[in-house]
């Protein structure tokens, strides 16, 4: 590693190429090795039943993620993902069962609701530029708050067909949910790599003042990011409830923590301008395969939380290492 | 001036006449006259506080002066910010160079007006983009590992070639750069030079702010020197050397 040109030919050792994997190379090859190591130690993994469980589970975490992903890349960060999901499934809730309107008006008010959520905090952050972290840490009590409020904490069950299918729903055997999440994780990966507002957004993370100078819209795109943020937690939040069956301000309590857990992960630097939804994707999958091998093991919950904690720190400093190779070799 | 007035023919690119910026109560540009023609290479110098900076936000259209002329092509024109300049063939690389170092060359390149196909969503046209950009980088002769390298992996004197060719995408015709090699080494610093005269050889005019009298001698045709607010001295660089562009600077030598 002293002479800048032995790795010129692109052989060497796997350290040198180390470089060269994409962020999320860690999530995909933790997830591929978490799966053996559980599909070997237990016979209960490697059915198609509990596959389908743990797509169905990890979706919600991996929409929400790739929203979180949208925000991360303008280095900011969004802590009140779960509360606007509970929010949304609450007043989805609200609106088809205590009020009797049809699911996808509801629906459709949810997700308008989310905008509207998404762009005050836009707007809080790049306009008045209060820190992400105040911001959302704020939004995360008072949506929640608003939530347990609009029903006195009680949670509302019953709800629409179509609204359960979304949560628990199969297609061919599949799972919807992962079927939903599967195509909001391709789309943002598209918008982020493909389009003139991803590599906006990009460079907003990178340097802010250079993509302002280069006529960047800064504003409008870090609005954006948190627009689609919240709106994806809206959907996550009601893809929740339709799978449990059951909306309110309890819901996914805690869960904002699992959801930048598996973005930073999968690679998404919490400094912004690095990463993509396919790393926030695996991160939720590697999480996802982990409770469930723990699980399955019968491993208490504390320990695992000690285990999630741990995979954490080791995933991000890879992730670091990798960096410091590139800097070192290339 | 008898020199300077046989170039006066052609209509110039910029022209400045009795330009006057004052922050307060204090004058920053007293009265500045000056002239760029096209493919000319001229140094601003100057002690620190002597209007260097000012002059130079003046030109890309940063600060608006309080009286004067600023003459594009023979044309008067109120420069209302950088995007007028800029649409005037008039672009600035700045000493941060505004450079995304997480993305790579081609995207740093087209940052900000960036190739998109047809239709609403800006579709990036990736391959035209990476195309266009290998295309003007070699036509610089700007050396780059790959078009697909983050800036960040790049050393300082690719950077600054970068930056300096990003200015001249698009057809600018002046390019004002403070102090390009303030921060790069020996060979990086001459790569620099080669390429900013490169741009004179192609038409391009460059405004150069520099505290490097060697590199004054060594690539600018013309020497404006600024001394609190004024514009005291022009003189062919040929005609000069570093040690009287320096006591004009410190006014150990008037006019």
């Amino acid at each position: 590693m002293t002479s800048k040109n032995d790795t010129r030919s692109g052989g060497g050792s796997l350290l040198h190429r180390l470089p060269a994997f994409p962020p999320w190379g860690a999530a995909l090859i933790g997830a591929l090795l978490v799966a053996i190591v559980v599909a070997i130690g237990n016979d209960a993994f490697l059915t198609s039943r509990n596959l389908s469980n743990i797509f169905a589970q990890t979706a919600v975490l991996a929409i929400l993620a790739t929203g979180q992903a949208f925000v991360m890349l303008t280095a900011g960060i969004d802590l009140s993902v779960a509360a606007v999901a509970a929010l949304s499934a609450t007043m989805l809730g609200v609106l088809t069962v205590a009020n009797d309107l049809p699911w996808f008006v509801g629906l459709v008010v949810c997700l308008v609701v989310g905008a509207a959520i998404g762009a005050l905090h836009g707007v809080l952050v790049g306009r008045l530029l209060l820190p992400a972290f105040i911001v959302t840490l704020g939004g995360l009590m008072v949506w929640r708050g608003v939530a347990l409020q609009l029903t006195g904490g009680i949670n509302t069950t019953g709800l629409a067909d179509p609204i359960r299918w979304l949560g628990r729903g199969l297609v061919a055997g599949v799972p919807v949910p992962a079927i939903i999440s599967v195509l909001v994780v391709a789309v943002s990966t598209l918008v982020i790599v493909k389009t003139k507002f991803g590599v906006g957004l990009r460079a907003i993370g990178g340097a802010e003042g250079a993509a302002a100078r280069a006529g960047v819209p800064v504003l409008r795109y870090r609005i954006t990011a948190y627009v689609i943020c919240s709106v994806l937690a809206c959907l996550g939040g009601i893809m929740l409830a339709g799978r449990l069956d059951s909306a309110g301000g309890n819901l996914a309590q805690g869960f904002e923590l699992q959801v930048i857990a598996a973005a930073a992960i999968g690679g998404v630097s919490l400094f912004g301008g690095t990463g993509s939804p396919v790393g926030a994707f695996f991160g939720a999958i590697l999480i996802g395969l982990i409770q469930n091998g723990m699980n399955l093991g019968g491993v208490s919950p504390f320990i695992q939380q000690i285990v999630s904690g741990g995979i954490l720190v080791l995933a991000v400093g890879v992730d670091q290492f990798r960096k410091y190779l590139a800097r070192r070799i290339l | 001036m008898s020199a300077l007035n046989e170039a006066m023919t052609a209509v110039p690119l910029l022209e400045m006449r009795g330009v006057i910026k004052r922050f307060g109560g204090v004058t920053a540009l007293d009265d500045i006259n000056l002239r760029i023609d096209p493919g000319e290479v001229v140094a601003l110098v100057g002690d620190n506080g002597a209007g260097k900076s000012t002059l130079s936000k003046v030109i890309a259209g940063v600060l608006q002066p309080e009286d004067g002329d600023v003459l594009v092509d023979g044309t008067a024109h109120k420069i209302t910010g950088p995007t007028h300049a800029r649409s005037l063939g008039i672009e600035v690389v700045y000493q941060d160079l505004a450079l995304a170092p997480n993305l790579d060359i081609a995207t740093n390149l087209f940052l900000g007006r960036e190739i998109v196909r047809r239709g609403a969503f800006g579709w990036l046209n990736t391959r035209r983009m990476r195309a266009e950009a290998k295309e003007h980088l070699d036509s610089l002769d700007v050396n780059v590992p790959s078009l697909t390298t983050p800036v960040e992996r790049l050393s300082g004197g690719q950077r600054q070639a970068i930056a300096i060719s990003r200015a001249t995408y698009g057809g600018h015709r002046l390019i004002v750069m403070d102090e390009p090699t303030a921060a790069l080494g020996v060979r990086e610093t001459a790569k620099v030079e080669q390429l900013i005269t490169r741009l004179s050889e192609r038409g391009i005019s460059v405004l150069l702010v520099s505290h490097n009298m060697a590199q004054v001698k060594k690539i600018t045709h013309r020497v404006l020197v600024l001394r609190r607010g004024r514009l005291v001295a022009e003189r062919r660089t040929a005609d000069v050397s570093a040690e009287d562009v320096v006591s004009l600077i410190t006014g150990a030598r008037e006019e």
